[in-house]
């Protein structure tokens, strides 16, 4: 039976549990979009006064936060798994994962799904009738940038959760690097200096995730789409090593996870 | 001895903050990350942001301030919360103690090593990013050393309170959540009042949030004495209005839970 | 042919020593003090498809590192060890497709979700088509009659249908072995019981070879046809059930309160331990001397107030062997 058809049944029994708390389900997820709007607005006022910052104008910083919302939506909604990532190991997890004839880091993703992220989900769409953005290109361009997103946070919450159940961390290293990568990403590019701006692509990928989806809507170029495509393979394979390298130490009896008689 | 009380709760709370200094480190790192985004924001806006009379490091150390008071206190609402659901508020009738009180010092306790921790570490940062403004010293000393410990007092006041209310209402979170974003947008903490709209800058004046993050912000970096005293004189009857609510609130709950079992 | 070969198999594992303190913390850092300890020591033995056998032993014997090396979880430090054909820490994938694994202390159902709909999942996770899940679920509900529980949200579940719903589980795939790992934990007497005639059957009907670890002696009488026994990383004993009935699990305690303050009874076979006042403690050789008599005899010369009788426990069980092991 292929991957596919696993990953759908997954998703849907994640949904289905969600939805078993329906009042929950939607105050949360109404909660989050009521968040993303309410911080919007203080970017309306900053732009009410100063119409250009770093380059940008009001409406790519909605572009900005829609792929972004989006893509950390899909990663929510998805691969829920990733935010705890480092707890679930230590929970012992892993012998669960390993026990299944299914690649164990999809199984801790899909693990669970976070509710608010359907708020999140809804926030970009939004913002795309807000925006009056109605080309079918930039509408594809923003689905793409979307997807690369979340391909991009969850890459960089597997890396952060590698590191942290190494260390015998909680998940507060995976939540703080999140905050950094996402506070980044709201910003224009333009307000950074060079150094800044190289170590916002390679270490926390900020750029990959919003600046560069961002510049391929205001004009398409053939260069931006590769660096974009290359950069999040990169960290795709990044986290897949990663993650390899931390189940090799855990069969091997190196993390205090694996003992425990 | 009630004061004694407290003052030993507030002291050994401070204590135990002190002995985990992992904590505060997650909210400096936020922190430092602020300042650092913002300095940037700023300083790209440049002859912007002069011409409302307020350079780059003021605009920084402004954050700073704001975000200290912001960050110092913790999410105390949600253990409360559960004390109240679990009836662990009824103890209180065997204490010489008010709920209200002890919690309140146990919270300033853990909140006064954060805001140190916080300001020395963000002085630092805002130093090195873009340098520390040129402030009166009146005007530093008034904001750092008694509205910032008024509106921390009054913000946990008001967090004990949202955790109280858990009482009556299934989910305390949805008034923390309502309270604090009010502060963020209305308390004009990312940026001074003076850069909103003019019908937003009264929608804030009807608010208790100014006082808690503007008015103390202005008051160490662009000191105006008149504005400080005024704001000052409000803080304080709002920390007082607050304090009787809370107490208000807390007797009910209490004597609720000795009536009925919680 | 046989379903389990394990040839000298060894696991050390590194573990950091912590000392209290700040500046020991600081030195930690750069100077990890650590000490390794030798959880399994070179164990040997082989399992024949369809037999049943007890892995028993004391908690940190090394039985759930062994197990853990014979699903792929754990690569051991050396040794080798074939399971149903593939060398578990090298072809983990294709083995676990064979293999059925319960761990009693954690769950692999999920927990929000109805009974049905977590056999659905696992079965989509192993790859069976619908069809085929479908009819096997029919069959596993009748063998385990938990047809009622399937509508139920695991979470509802008692420990004692929880644990059935999870061997169940572990079955959807038509496994050629099952593993499992302390599976009466925490069960009450009744369900304990029902376990245990659950995976006898199961072995009669479908040959699937049973390997199971545990703690309680009750568990091997009624289950297996085999016992291995592991102490302190070393197999001590490899033998039938029916000799280790024989030889070592016929002592019976009996425990009394009496009004008087002592009573000796002097009895062949039945050994008069030393115990407070009012108290009476009897090892019982029940090969020697049945207990009723033991029990008649303190009836008939004291007031007895409470009387107790208990199977030794598994450290006493392992203390005789451990004795009659050494010249």
């Amino acid at each position: 039976m292929s991957t596919l058809r696993w990953l759908m049944a997954a998703w849907g029994a994640n949904l289905r549990a969600a939805l078993e708390y329906r009042a929950s389900f939607l105050v949360q997820a109404g909660f989050m979009l009521l968040n993303n709007l309410a911080i919007l607005a203080f970017w309306g006022v900053l732009f009410s006064r100063f119409q250009r910052i770093g380059g940008w104008t009001l409406l790519d910083v909605a572009l900005a936060y829609g792929i972004a919302a989006t893509g950390f939506g899909l990663t929510a909604v998805l691969f829920g798994g990733s935010f705890e990532l480092a707890g679930l190991v230590a929970r012992g997890g892993i012998d669960n994962w390993l026990l299944r004839s299914r690649p164990s880091l999809l199984q801790a993703l899909v693990s669970r799904t976070r509710i608010s992220g359907f708020g999140d989900l809804v926030t970009g769409p939004l913002l795309l009738v807000l925006t009056r953005t109605c080309e079918p290109r930039r509408i594809v361009l923003f689905v793409a940038g979307s997807i690369a997103a979340c391909l991009v946070i969850t890459s960089f919450l597997v890396l952060l959760g590698c590191v942290a159940f190494r260390t015998g961390q909680a998940d507060d290293l995976a939540l703080t690097g999140l905050n950094a990568l996402l506070s980044f990403g709201f910003y224009p590019p333009g307000i950074f200096g060079g150094a800044t701006r190289f170590l916002l692509y390679v270490v926390i990928p900020s750029g990959l995730m919003t600046w560069l989806p961002v510049s391929l809507m205001r004009e398409f170029s053939a260069r931006d789409a590769a660096g974009l495509a290359g950069g999040v393979t990169a960290f795709v394979a990044a986290a897949t090593l990663a993650w390899r390298h931390g189940l090799r130490r855990y069969e091997s009896g190196n993390l205090t996870a694996a003992a425990g008689e | 001895m009630r004061a004694g009380a407290l003052a030993a709760a507030f002291a050994a709370s401070a204590r135990e903050r002190l002995r985990h200094p992992i904590d505060p480190i997650g909210s400096g790192i936020f922190l430092a990350l602020l300042l650092f985004i913002f300095a940037h924001v700023w300083s790209a806006i440049g002859a912007g942001a002069r011409t409302a009379g307020w350079g780059v490091p003021q605009l920084v150390t402004y954050l700073l301030v704001t975000e200290t008071v912001m960050l110092s206190t913790s999410a105390i609402h949600l253990r409360i919360a559960s004390d109240v659901r679990s009836g662990q508020l009824g103890v209180e009738l065997l204490r010489p103690v008010r709920y209200a009180h002890w919690e309140l010092a146990r919270a300033l306790g853990v909140a006064c090593v954060r805001v140190v921790a916080l300001l020395a570490a963000g002085l630092v940062v805002v130093a090195l990013l873009v340098g520390l403004p040129q402030v009166d010293a009146r005007g530093a000393a008034l904001g750092l050393l008694v509205m910032v410990p008024l509106a921390i007092l009054v913000e946990s006041t008001m967090r004990v309170l949202i955790g109280v209310l858990a009482f009556w209402f299934e989910d305390a979170n949805a008034f923390f959540w309502i309270w604090q974003k009010g502060g963020l947008l209305l308390g004009g903490v990312l940026m001074p009042l003076g850069f909103y709209p003019d019908w937003l800058q009264a929608l804030a004046a009807w608010t208790p949030f100014p006082l808690l993050y503007f008015e103390p912000a202005r008051t160490v970096v662009a000191f105006d004495a008149a504005a400080a005293g005024a704001a000052l004189a409000r803080l304080l009857l709002w920390g007082v209005a607050l304090q009787g609510l809370l107490l208000l609130v807390t007797r009910r709950a209490c004597r609720s839970v000795a009536l009925n079992g919680g | 042919m046989s379903a389990i070969r394990v040839r000298d198999l060894r696991k050390c594992f590194s573990r950091n020593r912590r000392q209290p303190g700040f500046a020991a913390a600081l030195r930690a850092l750069v100077r990890p003090d650590s000490v390794s300890v030798e959880a399994v020591r070179g164990v040997s033995f082989d399992v024949a498809r369809g037999e049943t056998v007890a892995f028993i032993g004391p908690n940190g014997a090394g039985k759930s590192t062994t197990i853990k090396m014979l699903t792929g979880i754990l690569h051991p430090t050396s040794g080798s060890a074939s399971v149903l054909g593939f060398t578990p820490w090298i072809d983990r994938e294709r083995l676990v497709a064979r293999l059925g694994c319960v761990f009693g202390q954690r769950s692999q159902l999920w927990y929000h979700l109805p009974v049905s709909e977590t056999f659905g999942l696992l079965a989509k996770v192993f790859g069976v088509e619908d069809a085929a899940a479908r009819s096997r679920l029919r069959e596993l509900v009748d063998l385990f009659e938990i047809g009622d529980l399937l509508d139920q949200p695991v979470r509802k579940l008692s420990l004692g249908q929880r644990m059935r719903c999870e061997i169940a589980a572990s079955l959807i795939h038509r496994p050629e072995a099952i593993f499992l790992d302390e599976p009466t934990i925490g069960l009450d007497v009744v369900a304990r019981e029902r376990i245990r005639s659950l995976l006898v059957r199961l072995n009669e009907q479908e040959r699937v070879t049973v390997f199971l670890t545990s703690h309680d002696a009750g568990d091997i009488e009624h289950v297996c046809e085999r016992v291995l026994l592991i102490n302190d990383g070393r197999l001590l004993l490899d033998t039938s059930v029916d000799r280790l009935k024989r030889e070592h699990l016929r002592e019976k305690l009996v425990e009394a309160v009496i009004e008087e303050p002592s009573l000796v009874l002097g009895l062949d076979g039945a050994e008069d331990l030393p115990s407070e006042p009012h108290h009476v403690a009897i090892r019982v050789d029940a090969g020697r001397v049945p207990v009723e008599r033991v029990i008649a005899e303190i009836v008939r010369r004291a007031s007895v107030r409470d009387i107790t009788v208990s199977n030794p426990s598994l450290e006493r069980v392992i203390a005789t062997l451990y004795q009659g092991a050494s010249p």
